[in-house]
């Protein structure tokens, strides 16, 4: 299942040991089928992402709150506010399969905030409610006896938003730090909205989890 | 195959011109060869030609392939009739010997060879195998009453053309008569056939001559008029060798290559000779012309409906061509008979959980009675249930066992089995003492409980109220065990604090008892995503009640963007004509895209589930034509991108660029979706993705769906944007006017980037034009709109 949700061949060949009798369902159907339940879409999403979540917390002192999937070199966006521009500039680095369409909803919906030296934009334990783009200045990650800093163009927190689960960390603003944030409410209402972006993002995450080995996830629970 | 029988047509031919200045009685024996030979090899041409060609450039090839054999016809008899004069007969035939040669020499030299391709065995091959033989054996049903018909109109124009002309001029008679129907085929082949093609489309091509021949042989019938047979003898002269013969051949295309190289040329062979000499019997024992006419319009009425019938298959084998899949949605079940229901009592007390709540609500269902035996379960999940449907008068054996569940170690056993004592008016003691009860989800059954005896609320349920979102989370689920109407103001209560554990326990209760719901409350919930699905559950419980209210909120342009954006869907969950109505007629009229887009999704979802459902059709395409043209324009603004903004290095371009390209890309799904809703049988989806494909033979078969489809109102403008020119002009003029377009489209995101490119380039020129357009734009436009301004100002 998560080779089909990737779009990636299956690594090993598949046999039958005994007579065995199987259900097919095809990637375009499972699509349509995803695309007209978006329950069933969010589950799935929500499942891997945990799955994730849970390998790569077990194999990273900081949580994964490092690069979620690859992409380009970063264009850094300075000026005093962001605009529509900007902020479409910003989220297709974060999001790079992403639509267009999607993206201009994405950063219609973003807010932009300001934290001064000190501040602390989430604390550990705290339940995810959304994703943060640091545009300007540094922000420092604890968990447990460890530390990370973030430069702009780092994103924190999306795979806890997909997740829906705690932040394990705790960020602090180093200095004066501008960050645009994505609320989990109009995460999932984008991705409604743009099931494409949903499919995308359940494609990505289903392709990191194939990228570490482990055992299957549960998609169901 | 065809290099084989030509050179066999050349090898015979030569050895009758040495047979024949041998023995000229062997003339007989050269006319039964040519037959034959035309036979086989026309047959093997086309079948070269068919495999050459897929289907889209077949239309545009075969009129002046079969136009190449017009001419040779042509040719051939006027050069027999300057040669005759000066080699003589037999001379004649060592000439056609040599061409023979020569052209096998060019076939062997020019004619293409089919790599082979390794078969792949894909899912649903059989049935596509089957189909494909079903098809041909329609196909070769056509062509043999297309034959007998041709036949017979043909020897019932001899008929009369010999009744009118004398002896001596029947010769020249038919000699001038064949020449000038061959002239007109080929004006007909070469400038008429390739437009018929594009206007109307393969199927309906195949229908002219077939009707044609149906109603002049009618008319000759009840008239007894020349100029009808005239008519019909123009028609067979001029259409039957060029356009039917080229719409026949393209039948054959969307057949499998292996099972269409075996067939045709039986099918050929068959429906040529076969027909004829069918014809030929026949018309043995017809007495005259007018005999010949009746049978000609009865052959011509079967011929016709064979088209028909044909014509619906060859689009069903472009459809197997795009491998459409489809889920089975629909579950029945059964009926119950006495051995069903006695199986169903035995499988109560199965270890499977599943299975014995199965057999439960099974039962449950039919209005049996729960058997105490039941409550016994080890599983709690089957308890609880099986005290859920506990009601009104209960069994002594069922009373004292729910006498000893109210005291269960499970506090959720304990708490249903209070709630079926409260409804079954049993154990009133046992309530009254669960309300010091240590679990808040026993407490709440208890203080609920009460309510229904007292009809006040005690001091637990109000302290309940008053503690954790878990506490009343448990007041919610009791509720739910006993919806009634006097719950419905802590029901308001608890799900205005905007707790999700506590409002999804509130619209469960909902669900059950939708009368119980403040439908502004609900309609307003659908904003919280969280929320959402359970919203539209209770909604979709409570019937017709709120469907004004849902049409209101759509209407209501104070009505929040995040709750009006989940209204179509939630009204398509009523899949009733009105519903269908109101959303068509919302449809051209809704300001914000993306609800437009979705009240396109919900149409599209209920007319597939449910296609006889009334749909406003001019509505539906005055709405196609409007994104057929917004597929334009936006190709029309890329190509304006690309020609004045080529090389500059930008990301913000780049944005544009891909925004401008998916823009395009929505508009022609919203086509496709908007065809969807007019033809929700035609599985227009895989169309969509075959035309948008990279698979040209998917992309050919795509099209060809939408040739037999559409109305030519549609269809030519849809073909004109999905076959967009490689080199259409560039429709606007200067960087300005281009960008003037930019800020003035529909979509915001487009607009923003436009204002911020025209600051970024500084051109000044438009500085008037943002002015212009600043007061109507919405506040993210506006926002970019002033801050261009002031760039440009600055």
């Amino acid at each position: 299942m998560l080779e089909v949700f990737a779009g990636r061949a299956v690594a090993e060949p598949v046999r039958a040991s005994v007579e065995t009798r199987t259900l097919q369902l095809t990637a375009a159907d499972l699509a349509d089928v995803l695309e007209d339940n978006y329950d069933l879409l969010s589950t799935t999403r929500r499942g891997i992402a945990r799955h994730l979540l849970a390998q790569r917390r077990g194999g990273s002192a900081t949580g994964g709150e490092r690069e979620l999937w690859r992409r380009p070199a970063p264009v850094l966006v300075t000026g005093a506010h962001t605009g529509l521009v900007e902020r479409l500039v910003v989220l297709r680095q974060q999001l790079p399969f992403a639509r267009m369409q999607a993206l201009a909803a994405l950063a219609q919906s973003a807010s932009e905030q300001t934290w001064q030296a000190g501040d602390v934009l989430r604390s550990g334990g705290d339940f995810a409610d959304g994703a943060y783009v640091i545009l300007d200045g540094t922000v420092r990650v604890h968990r447990r006896a460890c530390e990370l800093v973030m430069a702009p163009n780092d994103m924190l927190g999306m795979l806890e938003t997909l997740a829906e689960q705690v932040h394990q960390a705790t960020l602090v603003a180093e200095a004066s730090v501008r960050t645009l944030r994505i609320s989990a409410t109009a995460l999932v209402d984008v991705m409604e909205d743009h099931t494409d972006l949903a499919l995308a993002l359940v494609s990505q995450l289903a392709g990191e989890v194939l990228d570490h080995p482990g055992p299957a996830p549960d998609l169901i629970n | 195959m065809l290099i084989g029988f030509l050179a066999m047509g050349c090898a015979g031919t030569l050895l009758l011109a040495l047979a024949l200045s041998i023995s000229p009685s062997s003339v007989f024996a050269l006319y039964v060869w040519t037959g034959l030979v035309a036979t086989l090899v026309v047959p093997a041409f086309w079948t070269v030609v068919d495999g050459s060609f897929g289907v889209g450039d077949a239309r545009k090839q075969f009129s002046a392939i079969a136009a190449g054999g017009v001419l040779g016809a042509l040719a051939g008899s006027g050069l027999a009739t300057a040669l005759g004069w000066l080699l003589g007969p037999t001379a004649l035939v060592w000439l056609a010997a040599l061409v023979a040669l020569a052209t096998t020499i060019v076939a062997a030299t020019f004619a293409p060879v089919r790599p082979g391709v390794a078969p792949v065995r894909r899912a649903g091959q059989v049935i596509r195998t089957q189909r494909a033989r079903s098809y041909l054996r329609w196909i070769s049903i056509t062509a043999v009453l297309s034959t007998v018909t041709l036949t017979f109109a043909d020897l019932m124009f001899k008929r009369l053309l010999g009744e009118h002309v004398g002896g001596p001029q029947l010769a020249t008679a038919f000699g001038a008569i064949y020449t000038g129907l061959n002239l007109i085929g080929l004006v007909i082949q070469l400038a008429i056939t390739p437009r018929l093609f594009d206007r109307l489309g393969v199927g309906a091509t195949l229908l002219i001559l077939p009707l044609i021949v149906l109603v002049s042989a009618t008319g000759f019938v009840l008239t007894g008029s020349l100029v009808a047979i005239v008519a019909l003898k123009l028609a067979d002269g001029g259409i039957r060798h060029s356009v039917y013969r080229v719409a026949s051949e393209i039948l054959f295309l969307p057949v499998p290559h292996a099972l269409r190289d075996r067939a045709k040329p039986l099918i050929d062979a068959i429906g040529t000779r076969g027909g004829q000499a069918a014809a030929a019997i026949v018309a043995l024992v017809l007495a005259g012309a007018w005999s010949l006419a009746v049978v000609t319009v009865l052959a011509g009425l079967g011929w016709l409906i064979a088209v028909a019938i044909t014509r619906a298959r060859y689009v069903r084998q472009f459809r197997d061509t795009l491998e459409l899949g489809d889920i089975q949605r629909d579950v029945r079940m059964p009926t119950l008979d006495n051995d069903a229901i006695a199986l169903l009592t035995a499988s109560l007390s199965s270890p499977d959980e599943d299975e014995a709540r199965a057999a439960l609500d099974l039962l449950a269902r039919r209005g049996d009675r729960v058997p105490a035996l039941v409550l016994y379960h080890p599983s709690s999940a089957i308890v609880r249930r099986a005290l859920s449907l506990l009601e009104g008068q209960v069994r002594v054996d069922v009373e004292r066992v729910l006498r000893h569940l109210t005291s269960h170690p499970d506090p959720e056993i304990r708490a249903a089995a209070l709630a079926a004592a409260a409804r079954t008016g049993t154990h009133a003691d046992r309530v009254r003492a669960a309300l010091a009860d240590p679990e808040p989800e026993v407490r709440a059954a208890a203080a609920v409980a009460v309510m229904l005896e007292t009809d006040q609320r005690c001091a637990i349920l109000e302290e309940l109220l008053e503690a954790t979102a878990v506490e009343r989370a448990a007041v919610a689920r009791a509720i739910a065990r006993h919806p009634r109407p006097m719950f419905r103001p802590i029901l308001d209560e608890l799900v205005a604090r905007r707790e999700p554990m506590v409002s999804r326990e509130v619209l469960r209760v909902w669900q059950r008892a939708p009368e119980l719901a403040d439908p502004e409350r609900l309609i307003r919930m659908l904003e919280d995503p969280r929320m959402r699905g359970d919203v539209r559950r209770v909604i979709a419980a409570g019937g017709e009640r709120w469907f004004d209210r849902l049409l209101g909120a759509l209407d209501d342009p104070r009505t929040p963007l995040g709750v009006r954006r989940h209204l179509p869907r939630t009204i398509s969950r009523f899949t009733s004509p009105v519903a269908v109505t109101a959303l068509v007629s919302r449809l051209g009229r809704e300001p914000d895209g993306t609800t437009e887009f979705k009240i396109l999704r919900a149409l599209g979802r209920m007319r597939a589930s449910k296609p006889e459902l009334p749909v406003d059709q001019a509505l539906m395409v005055l709405y196609l034509r409007r994104s057929i043209g917004d597929v334009e324009r936006y190709a029309a603004l890329a190509r304006g991108v690309e020609h004045h903004l080529r090389g500059e290095v930008d990301p913000s371009l780049q944005l544009l660029r891909e925004l401008l390209s998916e823009k395009r890309r929505h508009a022609f799904e919203r086509v496709f979706r908007a065809l969807g809703i007019l033809y929700p049988r035609a599985e227009l989806r895989a169309v969509h993705d075959a035309i948008v494909g990279e698979d040209r033979e998917r992309r050919a078969a795509a099209r060809e769906v939408i040739e037999n489809l559409l109305p030519s109102s549609i269809r030519l403008p849809l073909l004109a944007v999905i076959e967009e020119p490689l080199a259409e002009a560039v429709r606007h003029r200067s960087v300005d006017e281009l960008f003037v377009a930019l800020l003035a489209d529909h979509s915001d995101a487009v607009r923003c980037i436009a204002a911020h490119h025209v600051a970024e380039r500084r051109l000044i020129a438009l500085r008037d034009e943002i002015t212009r357009l600043r007061p109507y734009a919405s506040s993210l436009v506006g926002h970019a709109f002033d801050q261009a301004i002031a760039r440009l100002d600055a």
